[in-house]
């Protein structure tokens, strides 16, 4: 069964459709962006970084990926992580276009064709990366693209054997070498998509097998595969520019390298799990799909590919290999973020989606129009009854996927590069993930009198100790003597392991799945000399006597009454500990929280070992708290409270006011403030 | 011709056929197994689906195996059945056992490496190393592994 064609009259409607499809995602993607640098991702602030460089980036390097960063980075609006934010969104809703287009393609309905565009651009995991710099939403982009042209070549010759011969031999060969092209460069924003060749084989031998005997045309589709593969080149060339160990071990700059780049990249993670374990893998793939599409597009999906097996059996091949293969490969990868392999073959799923919504509503006019039911009627009732799904749908995932009030690295680390004095020197993590803290040295240049040994690269690294530096700071904690804190935590030779990490600056608690893993956001001074942690003559400014929970608060400094959006409070707060339970200290501006950390920052059971402090002495935290810059403008309670560590998201923790604040507008997160930062270089 | 198309036609169909019943009948036993062991609870699949692999290092990083782990036999060990005020519940081999946790009890990784307590949720799997209460159903921990699924 072809699909319907639109009466001539009206085929303007659809591209017009396509438009707004593109345009509903994009202003809604524009909405819940991420300002700045995220935690969402564990690459994210690497690709932003790396994109505004035309760097490298971790393997498999992703060229297209970086170069179309860099021209998303001359796009006036916010800073340069904005910037390739916004390309994810751009892409993302180009990829619901190019979806809405490819359905259309094969039903030629436009109901279901934007119902499932729609459902699957506001679907969780999809939508969760088009607020961020990461390569799946302009993937999405690329392997929509790739398959829209392979389906339009597809169509044209159909056509030609329908007419009983070529009749545009030049459109066919354009569109064949068109798709050729954008697969092999689609390998620039996922190296996954290799997997595709297959399923593209079998569909165009389905289609025409003659193709296998043009040797024109395969030479010319090769050879523009090949020439969307030289993208590749970029890695060897940008090969010196690696500041990730681990990655760097493998630099793509010899031929073996260049393959443990690429297409070796990861062998740990790959067909990672025994065979025994596949019921468990495919549980949780399904239970990824629920999360996506519910019950209804899962069943919907499943019909849908009957339904095409049986009246588009060549297509169903194509959409059916490209999706299986997929599955097969990501359901035995083995990473923490599992979610978002999975997007290639969520689009494709949709694709299903939307044919089987489309062959159901073709039963359904054909059954009530012999009830004489107006076809009219059905389709206004169907097409409400799919708009309220995907309202619903959109509204149950925005605030989940709604970063836009995610400044908690940006705010930090304005505050960090205000506090470290010149000359300093700051550690953090190193590598992919070190990128949070590169990012204002790399793109801004900011505060180039302090030493950043992690941001060097492997042949510019100026220290080997830094026992002789006058002052050491750190984003990480220190590694005690024998203890590894992995591949991208400072190399335990720059730094005595019987320091203090003395927290000075204590960021907002990031919001991401990722970040629990990452750590709290906290500026350590690295000593010698251990910190007045417990006293026995706590003296605060305001003393108070209240029980919160398994601590008493005694006392609490606080300086300042005037605070500016995105700056920072300095605090000291006295503790008396009354039961001997672990307990979470949490800072909170009108009862959100800023902050949450142990009691004393992991330094108290060191303390209490080394000095042996009377039992009713008093624990003394003295730090800055950064005010998140999207806090309300006015008069703000400044509180502090005592959790259990292992309290549910969302629990009643009671609070005491400690002051009231003025927050006033600081507008720092601007360009100028970089500028000006710069200047303290 | 035709009739070849159509031959070819209804082998295509055919072998679509045993690839769709094939995928839903390996869906199917999949739930079925899951069921079997987790019952119909959808939370542990969620971790099970995003948690970290823990026996996994981070990309081609050649990480030191359990060389800062606390010496001896762990006291208890199982997975994290769910999280309360007091502590931990942990379904172990003995059964369900509490584990309570203090400002010195330290968690880590099963590299060594320190972790947020944040990081210990429903479903994963732990090692405990501390001291039981004397009725033995409370468990005050000094330390928490976070250590791989079991092998079976």
């Amino acid at each position: 069964m072809k699909a319907r064609e639109a009466p001539n009259g009206r085929r303007w409607i659809d591209p017009l459709l396509g438009l707004l499809v593109f345009m509903c995602c994009l202003v809604v993607y524009s909405l819940t962006l991420t300002p700045s640098l995220s935690f969402k991702s564990p690459d994210g602030n690497e690709l932003a970084t790396v994109a505004h460089q035309l760097g490298l980036a971790h393997s498999t390097g992703y060229p297209l990926y970086t170069w179309l960063g860099r021209l998303f980075c001359f796009v006036p609006i916010g800073d340069a992580a904005h910037r390739v934010n916004f390309m994810s969104a751009v892409l993302g809703a180009g990829a619901v276009g190019l979806l809405y287009s490819i359905l259309l393609l094969l039903t030629g309905r436009r109901l279901p064709s934007t119902f499932a565009a729609l459902f699957f651009a506001f679907s969780l995991t999809f939508w969760s990366q088009t607020g961020i710099a990461e390569v799946y939403a302009p993937n999405a982009f690329m392997v929509a693209l790739t398959l829209l042209l392979l389906l339009l070549w597809a169509r044209r010759e159909e056509a030609d054997e329908a007419r009983g011969g070529p009749r545009w031999v030049t459109s066919s060969l354009a569109l064949f070498l068109a798709f050729s092209l954008v697969f092999g460069l689609s390998l620039g924003t996922h190296m996954s998509n290799l997997g595709f060749i297959p399923a593209f084989v079998v569909f165009i031998l389905l289609v025409n097998w003659r193709v296998a005997l043009q040797p024109f045309k395969l030479l010319g589709g090769g050879a523009l595969f090949l020439l969307g593969c030289a993208q590749f080149l970029w890695l060897p060339y940008k090969a010196a520019t690696l500041v990730d160990a681990p990655m760097a071990r493998n630099a793509p700059n010899t031929l073996r390298g260049f393959y443990n780049y690429t297409l070796g990249a990861f062998p740990q993670m790959k067909f990672a799990f025994p065979l025994w374990a596949l019921p468990d893998r495919v549980v949780v793939y399904l239970h990824l799909l629920w999360q996506n599409f519910g019950v209804l597009g899962v069943l919907l999906g499943l019909f849908g590919m009957w339904e095409m097996l049986l009246r588009r059996t060549r297509h169903f091949y194509l959409l059916v290999t490209m999706y299986a293969v997929h599955l097969v490969f990501f359901t035995q990868y083995r990473v923490f973020d599992l979610d978002v392999f999975f997007i290639s073959a969520h689009l494709l799923f949709a694709i299903f989606v939307g044919y089987g919504l489309f062959r159901l509503l073709e039963y359904l006019y054909s059954a009530l129009g012999s009830l004489r039911v107006p076809r009219l009627a059905v389709c206004v009732v169907a097409a409400l009854v799919l708009v309220l799904l995907v309202v619903y749908q959109g509204q149950g995932n925005w605030r989940v996927n709604d970063y836009s009030g995610d400044v908690a690295i940006n705010d930090f680390y304005h505050g960090v590069f205000e506090l470290l004095p010149e000359g300093s020197t700051v550690l953090g993590r190193g590598g992919v993930f070190g990128y949070d803290m590169f990012y204002f040295r790399y793109v801004y240049g900011i505060r180039p009198d302090v030493l950043m040994p992690m941001a060097e690269t492997a042949d510019r690294v100026r220290v080997g100790s830094l026992a002789d530096a006058s002052a050491v700071y750190s984003t990480v904690p220190v590694a005690q003597e024998g203890q590894s804190m992995g591949p991208w935590s400072p190399p335990p030779q720059l730094l005595q392991s019987d320091s203090w990490a003395i927290p000075v600056l204590v960021g907002q608690s990031a919001q991401s799945s990722f970040a629990p893993s990452r750590g709290g956001l906290v500026l350590y001074e690295i000593s010698d000399i251990a910190p007045r942690l417990v006293v026995s003559d706590a003296q605060p400014a305001h003393e108070m006597t209240m029980r919160l929970d398994g601590l008493e608060l005694v006392g609490f400094d606080l300086d300042q009454h005037q605070v500016e959006r995105g700056g920072r409070v300095h605090l000291t707060l006295y503790w008396r500990v009354v039961e001997r339970a672990a307990a979470l200290v949490v800072t909170a501006i009108d009862g959100e929280h800023l902050e949450r950390h142990g009691l004393g920052f992991g330094n108290l059971k060191r303390y209490v070992e080394e000095f042996q402090p009377e039992r009713d002495a008093v624990v003394v935290e003295d730090y800055w708290v950064v005010v998140p810059s999207t806090t309300d403008l006015g008069q703000v309670a400044l509180q502090v409270g005592v959790m259990p560590p292992l309290a549910v998201e969302g629990s009643e923790v009671r609070l005491a006011d400690l002051g009231m604040l003025e927050v006033v507008d600081g507008g720092y997160f601007s360009l100028p403030l970089y500028r000006r930062t710069v200047k303290w270089g | 011709m035709t009739s070849s198309r159509g031959i070819l036609r209804k082998v295509l169909i055919g072998a679509g056929a045993v690839l769709l019943i094939s995928m839903t009948a390996l869906a199917a036993f999949s739930l079925g197994v899951y069921v079997g062991h987790e019952g119909l609870l959808v939370g542990n699949v969620e971790n099970f689906g995003s948690r970290p692999a823990p026996d996994q290092p981070p990309p081609q990083a050649p990480l030191r195996d359990g060389q800062d782990l606390p010496p001896g036999r762990p006291t208890l060990t199982g997975k994290v059945g769910g999280i309360t005020d007091e502590g931990l519940f942990v379904r172990a081999p003995q059964g369900l056992r509490l584990v309570e946790v203090n400002q010195e009890t330290v968690v880590q990784d099963h590299q060594g490496r320190p972790l947020e307590i944040t990081t210990l949720r429903q479903g994963v799997h732990i090692a405990v190393f501390g001291q039981f209460s004397a009725d033995g159903r409370r468990l005050m921990a000094d330390t928490i592994v976070l250590v791989p699924s079991p092998q079976p």
